[in-house]
């Protein structure tokens, strides 16, 4: 009985509060489904480090080639190569004078080891064709500028010369009668002796009236050497067979091409083709160090426009020039392209490392480097984020052998200084340096960083988001500067910019681009954003205007873009194989 | 459920026997000795339960209160082993295939004290630094191509969902039939229905690729689901069903 009593009393204990309580399992679940509602899948786009950003500018007067170009892509992995898409390209248009090319992300992680070569020969009526060599051994972005030398209007130091009737030629090829080509006062020769005889690629004998078109880019102008297609830190395969980096320093660079209507000369018979220049008797020859003189040795390359390689042709000998007086280098050259004597120093493919530190916050930024007792100076862009294992720090590539130098770090990031901003590096192929990022303790006046967030949708797939990764691209509208390259990582971009100033926003996504506005306003202590989205380049959209907000103590607003696109669009970007 | 409840009738009928069958040998033995007897003693047991598969050590403080420290597991093989399921399971969401493959891992240490408030009616309290986390992966079950290239389930990525205690140290309570150390003999069984209540679940979720967004896009809808959850009074409760069965090693009986 007293068992039964206790019994009771714990039951009575455990009834108690249930009669007190009520069962809200109904307004749980209720309560979660509302939660779980707003769970969506959200997708970010493949990610492509191992991109390259070309921009395409005239050599003269460094400002977008906006007219279309053609840019054929070629060489030893031209299959590796796609558009931002993911579709192979062969061939690909300049948009705005630019391109984005990627490599295929599944090799992306063996570049070091084994890095992917590729060549982009840009073509464009009234300019010089160009043809570039792309080399990717890390998998990050890379931003390359072609500079294109329009023919009616060279850069000076280029000396551009056309003929639409140098020479003539009989039915087995050969020509009748001596032609030259006299450039600069005679500074500059290219002659063609009567009997040779021209050959197209396939060995076919080139009949009719030769076109002549003859460029010089004169050795003493930087301006002119700063066009010299490629550059001159170059991949080249030298007189031992081997495959290097060197960096070039031109004595004289010609770049002839000849053709009738329908063919063009690629190789000669029965002799050659002579080019002539006078050579600048203060040229200081790097390997002595004082100035050039009669019966120095220089070596003569040949670039292969085919893979953009450079190859070592011969040793020529500096000659007193009985013509002009001074001195002069001469020589029979058998096969067209473009020619250069040049003295050279190896080059480092990996040099030394810069390793960022300070808080995780990206910024972009030039480095440029000035080679001590050397005529070398070459700005790189790049996006640090300290401790990224990507974007954590950068490595100096092809940098002159064993060489000390100065390197000078900017930001591109409005208050963002480097400490050390001036950095002596003593030798260029080796070591690693710490640059410490410091951002503004105050934020810039009149600045803003505008944090983009990106989705995409549709219709239908509402609980299904894409978030691109992309480059995208800023600056000022109406300007003629550079773009500015912003990595968009998961749908979000960090664009700093300035209150009150209208932005262009640019895009690629395959052979087709999107564009939009932004412009930032102070009003009344509070920012109103104005923005004008579009998808399609050439269709905009209305201008939109946000409700004004305060300004954020770390001067940092979020602006959302939540597109919504038709089905149609939508699938397009996903494309999956059942 | 039909199951559950036959199982559950069974056991209870066979601890309830068991006791039944003790509780007669005390009446009989009772009477065969005068000096008080010492309730001190020390048994092991196995146990199976939804909290894993476990062990204990069970001392009899007195004839009504005993102390039990358990170690339980329950994880992917142990399941697997048992009752063997389709790994990954393909499902669908948002007309994407994804394939999803689950984890369950519980289980834990515990610190029970038991009170007897009969021979075989007792009532428990205690904690349980609990193990539990129960996951599950998501990768696109086929590959995607975009453009000219092919993106395998692994170039992809994974994401994952988690569901893990607010606080690990957790108090328990029970009541159960039967016992976990026998007072009179060396064998004896027992079934508890308890619960642990962890404070609150709390899910979170984890993206490796392309979908690294998923974490990212989807933070703010989990931390306001992680809210909901706390705001659920069972949220963070985890029943527990035990069945027990113990051998005393240690402490006198009576024969």
């Amino acid at each position: 009985m007293k068992k039964l009593s206790r019994l009771i009393v714990y039951v009575a204990l455990a009834i108690t509060p249930m009669l007190f309580s009520h069962c809200t399992l109904t307004e749980d679940l209720s309560k979660l489904k509302t939660s779980l509602d707003s769970v969506k899948l959200v997708i970010g786009t493949p990610e492509f480090k191992a991109l390259v950003h070309i921009d395409f500018v005239d050599a003269k007067t460094k400002q977008y080639i906006t007219d279309v170009a053609t840019v054929k892509i070629g060489g030893t992995n031209a299959s590796a190569v796609y558009n931002t898409l993911g579709v192979s390209v062969t061939t690909s248009p300049t948009m705005m004078g630019m391109l984005d090319l990627i490599v295929d992300p599944h090799l992306a992680a063996t570049l070091e080891t084994n890095p992917v070569e590729f060549t982009v020969t840009t073509k464009l009526d009234g300019y010089v064709n160009v043809t570039q060599k792309v080399t990717f051994i890390e998998n990050k972005i890379q931003a390359i500028t072609i500079p294109l030398i329009k023919i009616s209007d060279a850069p000076s130091g280029v000396k551009v010369s056309s003929n639409n009737n140098f020479a003539a030629t009989s039915t087995t090829g050969t020509v009748n009668q001596t032609a030259t080509e006299n450039m600069n006062s005679g500074a500059q020769t290219v002659e063609i002796p009567q009997g040779v005889v021209l050959k197209d690629a396939s060995g076919n004998p080139v009949t009719g009236t030769v076109k002549s078109q003859v460029i010089f880019y004169n050795p003493t102008d930087s301006a002119a050497q700063a066009s010299i297609p490629g550059g001159l830190d170059v991949s080249a395969k030298q007189a031992d067979g081997s495959t290097g980096s060197i960096k070039m320093v031109s004595a004289g660079m010609f770049g002839v091409n000849l053709s009738t209507d329908n063919q063009e000369v690629k190789t000669f018979g029965n002799g050659g083709i002579k080019i002539r220049t006078k050579v600048d008797p203060e040229m200081i020859n790097p390997n002595t160090g004082v100035a050039i003189k009669v019966d120095e040795k220089i070596e003569m390359w040949s670039k292969d426009e085919g893979s953009g390689e450079w190859k070592f042709e011969k040793m020529a000998t500096v000659k007193s020039d009985s013509l002009n007086g001074g001195l002069c280098l001469e020589d029979t050259v058998t096969h067209l392209s473009t020619w250069n004597w040049d003295f050279f120093t190896n080059s480092c493919p990996y040099g030394a490392k810069i390793v960022f530190k300070g808080d995780n916050t990206p910024v972009t930024g030039n480095v440029t480097t000035n080679v001590y007792q050397w005529s070398f100076e070459k700005t790189d862009i790049f996006t640090a984020k300290p401790g990224d294992p990507y974007d954590g720090f950068i490595q100096l590539r092809n940098t002159p052998y064993n060489r000390a130098a100065k390197l000078t770090f900017v930001s591109n990031t409005p208050g963002v200084t480097f400490t050390p901003a001036v950095l002596d590096v003593p030798n260029l192929c080796s070591g690693s340096y710490e640059v410490t990022i410091n951002h503004p303790s105050v934020p810039v006046a009149n600045t803003l960083t505008v944090k983009t967030d990106l989705g995409l949708s549709s219709t239908s797939q509402q609980n299904l988001i894409i978030k691109p990764n992309a480059a995208i691209y800023l600056r000022e509208s109406n300007s003629t500067n550079a773009w500015v390259l912003n990595s968009m990582t998961n749908g979000v971009a960090n664009l700093n910019i300035k209150l009150g100033v209208l932005y262009d926003i640019y895009a690629f996504y395959g052979n087709s681009s999107a564009t939009a506005k932004l412009r930032v306003d102070k009003i009344n202590n509070t920012l109103v954003v104005t923005c004008t989205p579009t998808v399609n380049a050439g269709s905009t959209s209305n201008t939109v205007t946000l409700p004004p907000v305060a300004i954020p103590a770390n001067n940092t607003i979020i602006v959302k873009y939540n597109i919504v696109l038709s089905d149609n669009v939508f699938n397009s970007l996903k494309s999956i194989s059942k | 459920m039909k199951k559950l409840i036959i199982i559950i009738f069974v056991s209870l009928s066979t601890v309830l026997m068991a006791q039944t069958q003790e509780t007669n040998v005390v009446t009989t033995t009772t009477t065969t000795t005068a000096k008080p007897r010492s309730y001190f003693g020390i048994a092991l047991g196995v146990s199976g339960s939804t909290n894993g598969l476990g062990v204990n050590v069970t001392t009899a403080l007195g004839k009504s209160v005993a102390l039990r420290l358990s170690y339980e597991k329950l994880d992917n093989n142990l399941i697997q082993k048992v009752y063997p399921i389709n790994n990954p399971i393909n499902i669908d969401f948002g007309g994407q295939a994804l394939s999803m493959t689950p984890s369950i891992k519980t289980g834990g240490i515990s610190a029970i004290l038991d009170l007897y408030l009969g021979k075989s009616f007792y009532i428990s309290g205690g904690a349980v630094y609990t193990d539990m986390d129960l996951s599950a992966t998501l990768k696109s079950a086929n590959p995607i191509t975009i453009g000219n290239i092919t993106f395998t389930p692994d170039d992809l990525g994974q994401f994952g969902l988690t569901i893990k205690p607010e606080q690990k140290l957790s108090p328990y309570a029970a009541f159960g039939f039967g016992r976990n150390i026998s007072r009179d003999h060396r064998l004896c069984m027992s079934l508890e229905f308890g619960a642990y209540f962890m404070k609150s679940y709390v899910v979170g979720i984890t993206g490796t690729n392309m979908f690294t967004a998923t974490a990212e896009g989807n933070q703010q809808s989990i931390d306001q689901l992680n809210a909901t959850l706390k705001t659920i009074s069972w949220s963070g409760v985890y029943p527990v069903i035990k069945l027990g069965i113990s051998y005393k090693i240690f402490g006198e009986t009576k024969r």
